[in-house]
């Protein structure tokens, strides 16, 4: 028993004598081992070419005067590629759902339906849905497999390393740059990718802030808006040209919004250090095309697209509901209209844009429409609209008409356009925010800090606009 | 005084054998004190038992500079110790009861323990792993201390290089001696590092020095000592080198090579050997960084470099590793010869 006493005794002293780091000293000698044996018995083919090539494509790419420029032109050209790419297939897909199948389905409802039911299912579920899947898809069926590429070449990791220090400043991490730049695609898939980014802190930093990386849905308002209302304030020979420099200016605002509100972020409520950043560079490799088109259709696209068009169909019902139903011989949206007119006058904008972002909180893709729809309904110009509560889309000149009989400026427009940029999340992110965090908390401040930096935002502009006109 | 404590924890906690049933244990009487006076009382009997560790005489005054509190209310604590028959009143000064000295052990194991979880796990910033620690220290049971040293395997040496007394109490006598009295162009080792006050403790952490790295002192002016620490020259005034007490190598401990330099200030293009990765890399980076190649004996080159000075990428092993600056300072290196 006193001999058993004596060892433990005996070990205890020991204990403390043992080198402070002798657990490392272990790791590190079975490394070490690992690598002596390694380096005896695997032969290496000399690969010195292709080698070279890397090292030379990494020094273009990571250089510090060609590495921002490069990233820079890379994402402009995939989010041209996507917003023209898409026009086509946008147009076609609309022609069937709308053209063909929804006067098909229409005639079919109100034959055998009550008209109410009718007009609610086909005229706001179907049509919301029908919206949704022609406006989102094409987008996103070109946007992530060129994002899967750039990944797939390893061009990726070099975009994180190049912008580290930029995020490392505001107290978030490199990968960051990764799930925004996804953002500009789809902030819902922007919201996943943040799984790559291993530090629960700036994990969520990335999440609560990607809502300010402009998504694909709300490009074309952007290019709309800026071309009709603040490209006529230009000479009519630098029309696009400011057009194109105001959409510009919006999405470096968004860029800029998303460092100051990481920065603020990881200084209050997501205090702490920038924890560590180890990431592996890997050597550029040529893309697997179809792997790439398969994961990223089925993965991103398909998933993205299901969420939405789950959101879409109650919405759908909720804006036929409020163009149709009405109380005391005014509809439910005339009313909201007129009870948001006020708030909205202080923000620069009016009743229907509030009222449209409220209603279409599934996808910001149906904004417009759901504005025209309004307009119409609230201004009764007849002549234009497709009936209460059915959302449609027209030709530039004819939503400058619409907007400008509605009482539009280029204060509404330019407004909208902040608020595009600075609202909440459209319902797909907000619940693929809450899928990620598992808290209530993290997905209301991800949904109402945006919302307020837009209110704030759009009140200071409306009111210098108007103490400077 | 006595009324009931609203949680059953510390009754938990302090469940020391009690033989009679009739008498409450000192324990049982902590813990029938209100929650601020009982870690009044804790704080006090830790201050106590710092005192007994290092041979001082503890007198009041001593424990109110100790624990932060004034005079008068540290005597108002020390009677409540005493009368819970946690302290008493010796010649030379106040004393720890067996009691006492039991839970003092156990309030100063909780502290360095989650210090030690803070360092390796979260990312709070080092001046602030006393304040949280001390925030946390009293709310934890016996067995809940036990089993936070059981995940952290169990650590001997807290981030500041303190030693976290064992499950049964024992803890070595204190090593060191003070930087400023340490030998000019001896190697030693930085032992520990006062974390108290925050402030100049946040100064002494920026410096980069942390507890197990080794030095010589290279320059001694009366308003500075120049440090030379794993490779790199650190100038500390004299405020924050009387926060440093430092220890001779142990027998299996060497110098570091006299050519050694931190990764972070290899040239670009230039190729150097692993020597080690530092004391301050802890907990998951460390491992992070040994299954990446940065084992002693690699061969590291530097790649390339981001822009605005941000991460440098390093091939190891035939890939690319991008660290931050921050992460490359962890590692000591030997540049290579030209040409070998």
């Amino acid at each position: 028993m006193s001999e058993a006493h004596d060892i433990v005794r005996a070990a205890e002293e020991m204990r403390w004598r043992l080198p402070r780091n002798y657990q490392d000293r272990l790791t590190e000698a079975i490394y070490a081992e690992a690598a002596r044996i390694a380096e005896k018995s695997v032969a290496r083919r000399g690969t010195s070419r292709r080698l070279d090539l890397q090292v030379r494509l990494d020094r273009l790419l990571t250089g510090p005067w060609t590495g921002l420029p490069i990233i820079a032109l890379c994402f402009a050209v995939v989010l041209w590629l996507t917003i023209s790419g898409a026009n086509v297939p946008s147009a076609m897909l609309a022609d069937l759902l709308m053209g063909q199948v929804y006067p098909w389905l229409r005639e079919l409802a109100f034959a055998g339906l009550w008209p109410w039911l009718a007009g609610l299912l086909v005229d706001g579920m179907y049509l919301a849905t029908a919206w949704v899947i022609s406006v989102m898809l094409p987008p996103m069926a070109i946007f992530f497999p060129l994002f899967t590429l750039l990944e797939d070449l390893g061009y990726l990791p070099r975009v994180a390393f190049n912008l580290d220090r930029l995020f490392h400043r505001v107290g978030a991490h490199g990968k960051q740059a990764l799930t925004m730049a996804m953002g500009y695609g789809c902030n819902a898939a922007g919201v996943i990718a943040a799984r790559v980014i291993d530090s629960p802190r700036e994990r969520l930093i990335a999440i609560v802030t990607n809502n300010f990386a402009l998504c694909n849905g709300r490009w074309p308002t952007q290019i709309l808006i800026a071309s009709i209302f603040l490209g006529a304030l230009a000479p009519a020979a630098l029309a696009g040209v400011a057009a194109t420099a105001a959409v510009f200016g919006i999405a470096v605002l968004g860029f800029g919004l998303s460092l100051l509100s990481s920065w603020v972020l990881s200084r209050t409520v997501l205090r702490g250090e920038a924890s560590t950043f180890s990431l592996e560079l890997p050597p550029y490799r040529p893309p697997n095309i179809l792997r790439t088109l398969y994961t990223s259709l089925i993965d991103r696209t398909l998933f993205v697209l299901w969420r939405a068009v789950v959101f879409a169909l109650p919405a759908g019902a909720l804006i036929w509901l409020v163009g149709n139903v009405s109380i005391a011989d005014r509809t439910v949206a005339s009313w909201a209209v007129g009870g948001l007119d006020p708030l909205a006058w202080f923000l620069g904008l009016n009743g229907v844009i509030l009222l449209a972002y409220i209603i279409a909180i599934p996808a910001n893709e149906i904004i417009i429409p759901t504005v025209l729809m309004l307009t119409v309904l609230v201004t009764g110009n007849t002549e234009l609209g497709a009936g209460a509560g059915v959302m449609f889309e027209a030709e530039d000149d004819g939503v400058r008409r619409i907007l400008t009989e509605g009482g539009w400026t280029a204060l509404t427009g330019l407004c909208l356009m902040l608020f595009s940029l600075c609202h909440n999340p459209c319902s797909t992110t907000i619940y693929t925010i809450y899928k990620e965090t598992r808290s209530w908390k993290w997905t209301a401040l991800a949904t109402g800090m945006p919302l307020v930096v837009g209110f704030v935002l759009c009140a200071a502009v409306a009111a210098v606009w108007r103490w400077v006109a | 005084m006595n009324e009931p404590r609203p949680s059953s924890q510390s009754a938990r906690r302090h469940d020391a054998p009690s033989g009679a049933e009739a008498a409450a244990s000192p324990g049982e009487k902590l813990a029938a004190l209100r929650l601020a006076e009982r870690h009044e009382v804790e704080d006090l009997l830790r201050a106590l038992f710092e005192c007994e560790h290092h041979g001082h005489a503890a007198s009041d005054a001593r424990l109110a500079g100790l624990t932060g509190a004034s005079r008068a209310s540290v005597l108002k604590t020390l009677a409540r110790a005493s009368a819970a028959g946690l302290a008493e009143n010796a010649e030379d000064g106040w004393q720890l009861t067996p009691a006492g000295r039991d839970i003092a052990v156990l309030i100063m194991r909780a502290h360095r323990l989650i210090e030690t979880q803070l360092a390796r796990e979260s990312s709070v910033p080092p001046s602030r792993w006393h304040e949280v620690a001390h925030a946390h220290e009293h709310g934890l049971t016996r067995d809940e201390v036990n089993r936070l040293a059981d995940r952290l395997d169990n650590p001997r040496f807290d981030p500041h290089g303190d030693p976290i007394p064992t499950r049964e109490g024992r803890i070595p006598e204190p090593e060191g001696q003070p930087l400023l009295s340490w030998r000019l162009e001896e190697t030693g080792v930085i032992a520990h590092l006062e974390d108290e006050p925050p402030s100049l403790f946040a100064h002494l952490v920026a410096t980069g020095l942390f507890a197990g790295m080794r030095f010589r002192v290279a320059e001694r002016r009366p308003d500075a000592s120049v440090l030379l620490v794993e490779g790199r020259s650190i100038t500390l005034p004299a405020e924050l080198a009387a926060m440093v007490r430092v220890r001779p190598l142990l027998e299996s401990e060497t110098p570091p090579p006299a050519a050694a330099i931190r990764l972070s200030d290899l040239p670009r293009g230039a190729a150097a050997d692993v020597v080690t990765l530092l004391p301050g890399c802890i907990g998951g980076e460390r491992s992070r960084l040994l299954d990446l190649g940065f084992v002693p004996g690699s061969r590291l080159e530097h790649a390339l470099q981001s822009p605005f000075n941000g991460p440098a990428a390093f091939r190891v092993r035939g890939t690319l590793i991008a660290l931050r600056r921050e992460q490359a300072e962890q590692v000591l290196v030997v540049p290579a010869a030209a040409g070998a």
